[in-house]
């Protein structure tokens, strides 16, 4: 089983490629692109300029240094075209075709289209964001060319063994670790990025400092009333996202209850004691979430997951077994217990 | 001329249907669990026959075993002789699966997958956008020749779209879109928040056990930063827009389609 993480500078690439790597993805936010559309509506959806290459020399440097390793780039074109992007989009792929990349991850049909007529001979994973929830679609991919496919979060760990056994002669991959938002990736049509639209707010300038990744990890694990005076003291500025919102949430009936708290995603989620089966039903590639996120974390993050493979494709312990040292090992490496924010649930 | 068509997802609320529609939309969109039975679809058939209605059969995103669920409702609908029916796909699978069982009759591209931005806060930062950006978020990805091509080489015939807040831009459209209203989804989810309303034993971030909450209940959410309250029915989140674009034909849009309720 494959591990792919994310990067998004040469340095990071260096830093992470001891672990043992097997993929990584990046994306490319060009200066053109950027003073087109802003980061909001950035060409790979991740809408922080921090997250991304800057212009395809530094991508195709990547590729290089990359493949001296043995390592594939795949490049992220997984936001969705509109027609007056085309003119521009053209002359990103121009450039990207020059690269050397193994291939793209994409969740446009559209652009799965483009790619298709171009005859690029890259290989072409579908993102999360293509919704695949059946075998019918699986079907649907394998005919217009796409060789691997990344499975929805929202999957019970019974439906993706049997999406994977009915569906050897394609290659799927899941994610382990972070971004996990409880809303369907590819359904979900909420903006993000927004507060980082202008650098002149607090939450763009903590952004560029680096210190916004630490204050979300503890903003999203604060008591309910403390995030309330959190967002009445940053407001919008701190919502780059909709699912980080404390909503004010009133019902038709007083019995139900949802709260406030309901709403807030734990991005911060491990698939860690789920690597085990994966292993097992043979899935192709695990993927780690992140590209904005700091290299520490990464490395952190390459490091339980690349470890845990290892472990499980040793294939001697069983389920709860294997739950107890993916639990030991977290510890080891984050320095702290298991938070039990899971990604996959039975 | 505008097409009027009203959406309902029970037979209950068959009582909305009044002589201003032409076409009645029947179905769900957002949860295989809500998918109508063979009996429930030939009632609201029957329904619209009786009534000179058009008939638009709606099918949500769906699992396996959702297939499953809709296979025989494609049965039910290929061998109706009287009225062939319009279907709507919200899933690239079953577009696949009608694809191959030849379905002859007409083809939709449903809200989830027309990918519309549709997120409210686009409305807090519209005056700092480029303008190329602001153009961007009314439009879709459908309308971009290449893959409007390939939809229709998919016996795809028209789009479904919602109201956005921003504005909608159709520059050049090939495909003839519907538009709902005042009810526009924005996103959507399998942990459903209206089942963990009242399972609150059951971890929100599993896929839970369903009363079917979402019939009878529900939620509005208020945060000062989101410019309209959102509406949660479900395990869907929407917005209410009640103003119609002006210019719809310029749109390439000739269909209404009215939500007297949020729909499923």
């Amino acid at each position: 089983m494959k591990l792919k993480i994310p990067i998004n500078n040469q340095e990071e690439l260096k830093n992470l490629i001891k672990i043992g790597i097997d993929e990584i993805y990046c994306g490319v936010l060009t200066d053109e692109w950027l003073k087109s559309y802003s980061n909001i509506a950035s060409i790979n959806r991740v809408e922080r300029v921090k997250g991304n290459l800057r212009s395809y020399k530094e991508l195709s440097e990547v590729v290089k240094n990359a493949h001296n390793f043995g390592v594939q780039v795949y490049l992220t074109l997984n936001a969705l075209y509109t027609p007056s992007q085309q003119d521009i989009l053209k002359k990103e792929v121009d450039g990207i075709l020059k690269t050397d990349v193994d291939g793209f991850i994409i969740c446009d049909l559209g652009m799965l289209s483009l790619l298709n007529s171009l005859n690029t001979g890259k290989r072409i994973h579908a993102s999360t964001g293509l919704t695949m929830f059946n075998s019918q679609t699986v079907e649907f991919l394998r005919k217009r060319g796409v060789s691997r496919i990344v499975f929805p979060r929202a999957l019970r760990g019974e439906e993706i063994a049997k999406l994977l056994n009915d569906n050897r002669d394609m290659e799927f991959e899941a994610f382990v670790m972070n971004g996990r938002c409880k809303n369907i990736d590819g359904f979900c049509t909420f903006q993000h990025g927004i507060s980082d639209l202008d650098h002149s707010t607090l939450s763009s300038k903590l952004v560029y400092s680096g210190i916004s990744h630490h204050l979300q990890e503890i903003f999203v694990k604060s008591p309910s009333f403390i995030r309330k005076h959190i967002m009445k003291f940053a407001g919008t500025q701190l919502c780059s996202t909709a699912c980080s919102i404390d909503y004010q949430v009133d019902s038709d009936n007083g019995s139900l209850g949802l709260s406030s708290t309901d709403f807030i995603d734990n991005i911060f989620s491990c698939g860690g004691c789920y690597i085990h089966r994966m292993a097992k039903w043979k899935m192709t590639s695990v993927k780690i979430v992140g590209r904005s996120f700091p290299i520490q974390r990464k490395i952190k993050d390459a490091l339980y997951i690349r470890r845990l493979i290892d472990r499980a494709e040793d294939g001697d312990l069983s389920d709860s077994d294997f739950k107890d040292h993916a639990q030991k090992l977290y510890k080891d490496i984050y320095k702290k217990p298991c938070e039990h924010k899971c990604y996959y649930y039975d | 001329m505008i097409e009027k068509a009203i959406f309902i997802s029970s037979l209950e609320d068959f009582r909305y249907v009044t002589k201003d529609y032409t076409r009645l939309y029947f179905g769900v969109e957002f949860c295989e669990r809500l998918i109508p039975s063979v009996k429930q679809l030939n009632n609201a058939l029957s329904f619209s026959q009786e009534n000179k209605l058009d008939f638009t059969f709606m099918t949500p995103f769906v699992t396996d075993k959702g297939i499953a669920r809709l296979e025989p409702l494609f049965d039910y609908l290929d061998n109706q002789v009287v009225q062939k029916a319009e279907i709507i796909i919200n899933d690239w699978g079953v577009l696949n699966l009608l694809n191959k069982r030849k379905w002859n009759g007409l083809l939709a591209l449903g809200r989830l997958l027309t990918k519309q931005k549709r997120g409210p806060r686009i409305m807090n930062i519209r005056d700092k956008l480029p303008e190329r950006a602001l153009e961007h978020f009314k439009q879709s990805n459908i309308d971009v020749p290449i893959l409007s091509e390939f939809l229709i080489e998919k016996g795809i015939q028209r789009v479904e779209l919602d109201n956005l807040l921003q504005g909608i831009s159709r520059p050049d459209a090939i495909l003839k879109g519907s538009l709902y209203f005042p009810y526009a989804y924005v996103t959507v989810t399998r942990y459903c928040l209206s089942s963990f309303s009242r399972n609150k034993s059951v971890n929100l971030r599993s896929i839970s056990p369903c009363d079917k909450e979402c019939l009878k209940h529900n939620f509005k959410l208020h945060h000062k930063s989101m410019p309209v309250d959102l509406l949660l029915r479900g395990n869907a989140q929407f917005f209410k827009n009640n103003k119609l674009p002006e210019d719809l034909d310029a749109l390439n849009i000739d269909r209404l389609v009215f939500e007297p309720k949020i729909p499923a």
